[in-house]
């Protein structure tokens, strides 16, 4: 195997089970750009509610889950070399904004998601971040920004009450 | 419904000409939750997008059909902020009404549940077949 498996991935960020959408990072060039993958099966969740008579294009992977893929490589590379494993004992990954997306052609169980990610700016805890998806050739997705912010576990609990900052 | 979804139903809540709304509940028992994440679960930022999108073909099955009598599909999502996390037991409110529809469709979507607004987002859609439409098996 090339590359980094899901030991890697699971001890940089804190996704797990069902959710967590990276099979392996492919290429990084920490604070600059990382290559991952994952491939699409007809087992996930997702296709759970398909019957006899659900049509191939229903079958198309859902775009919110192209999009969530994709960030998490991006959440990767975002905090390669500083891991966030366990939100309990250091902070939460939260999406702040995603602008500029395009969606292109729809992957399929036995595709692989290829996403490239760059990291465009990066401040404090806040990071910036860009690049695509494609399936067996073909562009999934492009990005034009994404935003991800670290925050305090305890700064979000709902029975704080308090207000989130936007990012 | 009948694509594929990570999310289980909407409920139907207003539809007219130039939207609808729909609601769904982040149910504390959702295996997702469990992975996002371990000790501190909040629904993933994409099942708001996954809300408003299905929202937006939903209403356009009677509003908008497509040629070919599938489904609208999403071009482009233009922009998509976050305000606040979604948090298990809220109730999600996706709220979809047409910009223009032009040149495809545009729509805006905010999404909110009793503590406020979490998520708002512009969404284009693409009617006619699909781009990539004459290369895939169907």
């Amino acid at each position: 195997m090339t590359g980094y498996g899901v030991d890697r991935i699971k001890n940089t960020i804190p996704h797990r089970g069902e959710i967590l959408l990276v099979d392996r990072v492919t290429e990084v060039v920490p604070g600059e750009t990382l290559a991952a993958v994952k491939a699409v099966s007809g087992n996930e969740p997702c296709y759970a509610g398909l019957g006899p008579e659900a049509a191939p294009a229903d079958y198309a992977y859902p775009v919110s889950l192209v999009i969530e893929s994709w960030a998490q490589s991006a959440v990767l590379l975002s905090v390669w070399e500083n891991p966030n494993p366990d939100v309990l004992a250091g902070k939460v990954e939260l999406a702040g904004s995603i602008n500029e997306v395009t969606v292109g052609a729809r992957a399929y169980p036995g595709d692989v998601l290829e996403h490239r990610v760059r990291l465009v700016k990066s401040a404090g805890e806040t990071a910036v971040l860009a690049g695509e998806s494609y399936a067996d050739g073909r562009e999934v997705l492009r990005v034009g920004t994404f935003v991800v912010a670290l925050r305090d576990v305890g700064e979000l609990r709902p029975v704080a009450e308090r207000t989130v900052l936007n990012v | 419904m009948s694509a594929a979804s990570p999310l289980g139903d909407l409920e139907l809540i207003r539809t007219g000409a130039l939207g609808a709304a729909t609601a769904f509940d982040a149910r504390a028992d959702d295996p997702v939750l469990d992975g996002h994440y371990p000790g501190f679960p909040v629904l993933p930022g994409v099942f708001l997008i996954e809300a408003a999108d299905r929202t937006v073909r939903q209403w356009a099955r009677t509003h908008a059909p497509a040629p070919d009598g599938g489904d609208v599909e999403l071009a482009a999502m233009e922009r998509c902020r976050f305000h606040r996390p979604v948090f298990p037991g809220d109730r999600v409110l996706s709220d979809v009404s047409v910009v223009d529809s032009a040149a495809g469709l545009l729509f805006k979507a905010v999404v909110a549940t009793n503590r406020g607004k979490v998520a708002d987002m512009r969404l284009r859609y693409r009617v006619g077949p699909a781009h990539d439409q004459e290369e895939s098996t169907s």
